[in-house]
């Protein structure tokens, strides 16, 4: 294997390349000592990560350090707060039912995992090796297009296939196997987190594949290997990191998810995501700041652990040597797969969009009759302009700002070594696991304090802040992809730092940053527990309006809604693929990358 | 791609950019930057209501009114009209649930409690007993307001924290598909015969309460309910979180039985669910709706609140609030709208035998209910 060499420094030193190599010749030069060229080293690792570091420790910590002072305190009706008192973690480590929660989390968070990787391998492998890439680009789509839709919207989906007369039941029963209690239970919350998280896990597979050399693969064949050989011992391993960084952050979802196992769990499903949720509602803060910090130790432990087989198992120029692609083409059982991949995705959407023609104002299924009267009570909401330009506005910078200082931070965290950097990377996945309902209620309580960035310029900053994890994942797995020396050898070839990072890695990685940037601009599009909190009184984004308008009204109009998101997203991916495809024609399309 | 075609790649796009050619890259990089200039040049996009003081030094007040339904109809009709005739007030509304709503006025309040999230409004009884005990509400005076003497006595408070407006009441919603005859009995909630037909919303103390009292309990002795529904717990299909969710389970028969709010449960049959509200033979629990001036402000934001809560309780719009939020009003003077008048909830016999409940033992116990609900009975379902 190439340049395996490239990722066995880690003991506090730069990782450099060994001798012989361009790298070495130049940093062996007698005017930089090695002293001064690990301070230098290690002073630009902490400059790159320093942007993200601020963010976290002022906007994140500040939240968190608020938050654990809510902790000490005990609330007790018509009295003072009792202040600095351990009593309310006393009363959780007390409580069997939320240390139960803590088995149930970690369960259901460990299910959801396996499933959904099981599911995305080979989802990834039989997508990278469709020959036409409009089909590939349109599989792609498919798996993206849960994200699109609202998970109230698909809950209501999920009930129907999932019910004890639903299409799932009413199908086994018709082949004689007596229905299974799927719908508020664990089950029907695991089947609705993995259709959700897939596109989590797949993305960052189908980044790995892109940077893959099919030379390896026809090498191994040659070698009298099987296909299953192959993928075994050559493909696996090779895109190990890419299931890696997908799996930690669908491991990280899945803890601080609340809605779906509160929708679906049918109060039979008791996680702490839930639990904290409940808590802010009832005014119990000191609880919801004790069970968030549970969480957070916990899923740190995980994460910790999921990077450290990150560093032990990635290797470097996968993209070197030959450069040749994969050979494409499908199989039968590729396609059967895929087929039955697009039904599970596709199937609650279809009753959405089904059900915003519904004539009736509830949820009748089978529809009573058609109508297109909810899309006309559409277009007669007042503000919903104000809230679509509101959530696009932040979106858009949210995914600017995290882009640039995330890449920052990942080029930090994998090129220069420190336990401090290490730590950093670490805690700067902390955002994806704390519930964003306790988030928020911390940056409230945070920059109201300090009454700075109270407006749209501290949601932002707060999106930034959460959303920091999904491009540190993503990116630091596609880093550990990347062939370091090919930087090296641009700089001694005379290309200065940016000119080296911008031909040689930011190349390597662009498909990585555009499924960031992708992952970030729905995840803020999407956010409302959040932001619930961090707006004032009359500000309203897209969400929020969701929000809102499913407490005034329960009739199909949020189905509409959720309908013409999807035509817009799949009208953007058609103009998107139009363009994507015509660069992958001239070598230089980003995501014609990935779907190549 | 290999390292070399790479680098030529590279090259050639570097040429192209020497050359002032517009390439691809160029044009993405050209609107990204023309993206963030725009959306820099671009005012804020949030529209706020929370300054005290507008620019033209009209006194600018915030009020809380509830999201769901046509609750906050009466609420901007009345401002509109109020506006008109005060032209130096600004009325600006923050809707949203009392849940999340009272969460965040809680949180400014102990982050600074001289500047507090909304100046009045809407509350329900749980959230308005919460306030009191965490200090959030100003004190009315009921003698200088010219209205609250036509506000029935069980709408007054003693202390004159706040005052009732209308009442909504928990009763039973059942699907008419599977309860042909209408249940008349908070029993029906744990009759063997209806196991895993039953949901609920959150934490239903009402139902705990109604079987404390059918085992000899009562609001002070709420362990026979808790002992009844612990063994009772498989009567519950489900606890649902929402309202979209709740009317999904309700009207598609998957958990046909309920106690819920009347005037939601209207909300929904007049939008065609197969539902219908009764009022049980022991009497519907009220849960009256009151208004609160939120403590901290100025003396003239605190001034003008009672002011404008006072005119709220006058009749017409005590009626208006009637109609609109499904209630029965807590003016003596207000009349009943005629499309109200004939619905169950509002039969005299009904507004008679409404249960007296002392809210404040509710508001005192409710959190630890609520933990109690989750782990003894909710885990059991």
């Amino acid at each position: 294997m190439a340049a395996q060499h490239l990722d066995s420094s880690s003991k506090g030193l730069p990782k450099s390349p060994p001798p012989g190599t361009a790298g070495h010749t130049r940093n062996s030069t007698p005017a930089r000592s090695w002293v001064g060229m690990i301070s230098g080293k290690r002073t630009a690792g902490y400059l790159l990560a320093a942007p993200s570091l601020f963010l976290l420790l002022t906007l994140f910590l500040g939240s968190l350090v608020i938050m654990f002072s809510q902790s000490l305190r005990v609330v007790t009706f018509g009295e003072n707060d009792i202040v600095g008192s351990w009593d309310t973690w006393g009363a959780f480590l007390a409580s069997d039912y939320r240390l139960k929660a803590i088995g149930e989390t970690l369960l259901i968070s460990a299910i959801v995992t396996v499933t959904a990787s099981i599911i995305a391998v080979p989802t990834a492998c039989a997508l990278h090796k469709v020959k036409s890439n409009i089909w590939r680009y349109v599989g792609l789509f498919v798996v993206f297009a849960p994200l699109m839709t609202s998970v109230i919207a698909r809950t209501y989906g999920w009930s129907l296939i999932l019910d004890d007369h639903g299409i799932v039941n009413s199908t086994l029963n018709a082949i004689g196997i007596p229905p299974a209690p799927l719908l508020y239970a664990r089950p029907s919350v695991i089947i609705a987190l993995v259709h959700i998280f897939l596109p989590f896990l797949v993305f960052p597979i189908m980044t790995s594949l892109s940077q893959f050399d099919g030379a390896l693969r026809e090498a191994a064949g040659d070698l009298g290997a099987s296909r299953w050989t192959t993928f075994r011992r050559i493909v696996l391993p090779l895109i190990t990191p890419g299931v890696l960084g997908g799996a930690q952050i669908v491991f990280a979802l899945s803890m601080s998810s609340f809605a779906t196992p509160s929708l679906l769990g049918g109060g039979r499903v008791s996680v702490l995501g839930t639990m904290v949720y409940s808590d802010v509602n009832n005014a119990q803060l000191p609880m919801a700041s004790v069970t968030s910090f549970v969480m957070l130790f916990l899923a740190l432990i995980v994460l910790a652990l999921f990077s450290m087989a990150q560093r032990k198992l990635q290797f470097g120029s996968q993209l070197g040597v030959t450069g040749a692609t994969t050979v494409k083409g499908v199989g039968v059982g590729a396609v059967i797969w895929l087929g039955c991949v697009f039904t599970f995705v596709l199937a609650p959407l279809v009753i959405i969009v089904v059900s915003s023609f519904s004539s009736a104002s509830y949820g009748a299924w089978p529809i009573p009759g058609w109508s297109t009267k909810w899309y006309s009570n559409l277009l007669t909401q007042e503000r919903l302009g104000e809230a679509v330009y509101a959530s696009i506005y932040i979106a858009v910078w949210a995914t600017i700002i995290v882009l640039i200082v995330g890449t920052a931070a990942s080029m930090a965290f994998h090129r220069y070594s420190s336990r401090f950097l290490r730590g950093t990377e670490t805690f700067s996945l902390a955002p994806m696991v704390v519930p964003k309902v306790a988030i928020g209620l911390g940056a409230f309580l945070l920059l109201h304090s300090l009454r700075v960035f109270e407006g749209v310029t501290g949601i932002i900053l707060m999106h930034v802040v959460i959303t920091l994890p999904f491009v540190v994942i993503v990116l630091t797995s596609a880093l550990s992809r990347t062939d370091g020396t090919l930087n090296e050898a641009a700089r001694d070839l005379g290309a200065g730092p940016w000119s080296a990072f911008r031909a040689s890695t930011l190349f390597a990685i662009k498909p990585s940053i555009i499924a960031s940037a992708l992952f970030v601009f729905i995840i803020s599009f999407d956010e409302v527990d959040m932001t619930v909190f961090l707006l004032a009184p009359g500000e309203q984004t897209l969400p929020v309006w969701m929000f809102t308008y499913m407490q005034k009204y329960q009739d199909p109009t949020l189905a509409a809604l959720a309908t013409v998101l999807i035509l817009i997203s799949l009208a953007i991916a058609a103009v998107a693929a139009l363009l994507i495809l015509k660069g992958s024609k001239n070598g230089t399309s980003a995501v014609g990358h990935i779907i190549d | 791609m290999n390292t070399t075609e790479l680098t030529v790649a590279q090259t050639q796009h570097s040429s192209y950019l020497g050359g002032m050619n517009f390439t691809r890259r160029s044009f993405l990089a050209g609107g990204v930057a023309a993206a963030a200039a725009t959306l820099a040049a671009c005012a804020s996009p949030l529209r706020s209501g929370s300054k005290s003081t507008t620019g033209s030094g009209k006194l600018t007040l915030t009020m809380f009114c509830f999201l769901g339904g046509d609750l906050a109809k009466m609420p901007k009709e009345f401002a509109q009209d109020y506006q008109q005739s005060h032209p130096n007030i600004e009325i600006k509304f923050y809707e949203e649930s009392n849940t999340v709503g009272y969460g965040k006025m809680l949180a400014q309040r102990k982050v600074d409690p001289s500047k507090p999230l909304v100046n009045l409004g809407f509350f329900n009884t749980n959230t308005s007993i919460q306030g009191i005990g965490d200090k959030m509400w100003q004190k009315l005076d009921y003698s200088s307001m010219k209205n609250a003497a036509d506000i029935l006595p069980n709408f007054q408070r003693k202390d004159q924290i706040g005052i009732g407006i209308g009442s909504d009441q928990y009763g039973l919603i059942t699907n008419t598909n599977n309860f042909h005859t209408a249940p008349d009995s908070w029993a029906v909630l744990w009759d063997p015969k209806f196991a895993g037909q039953v949901s609920f919303f959150g934490f239903p103390w009402y139902a705990v309460l109604v079987a404390a009292q059918a085992s000899g309990g009562s609001l002070q002795n709420m362990e026979p309910g808790w002992k009844l529904w612990t063994e009772n717990a498989k009567q519950i299909k489900l606890i649902v979180e929402s309202n979209p969710q709740y009317l999904n389970v309700l009207s598609s028969g998957t958990a046909p039985l309920t106690s819920y709010f009347a005037g939601t449960g209207q909300q929904w049959i007049n939008g065609g669910a197969p539902l219908q509200y009764t009022v049980p033979k022991e009497g519907a629990i009220p849960l009256p709706v009151y208004l609160q001036s939120v403590a901290g402000q100025s003396q003239n934001q605190l001034e003008a609140c009672q002011e404008i809560i006072d005119a709220m309780l006058a009749p017409k719009w005590a009626s208006r609030w009637a109609e609109t939020s499904i209630e029965i009003p807590a003016n003596v003077k207000a009349t009943l709208p005629h499309n109200l008048a004939s619905l169950p909830a509002f039969q005299k016999s009904t507004l008679d035998g409404l249960m007296d409940i002392d809210f404040d033992t509710v508001g005192k116990n409710t959190a630890a209910w609520s933990e109690r609900w989750k782990s003894e009975i909710v885990s059991k379902i």
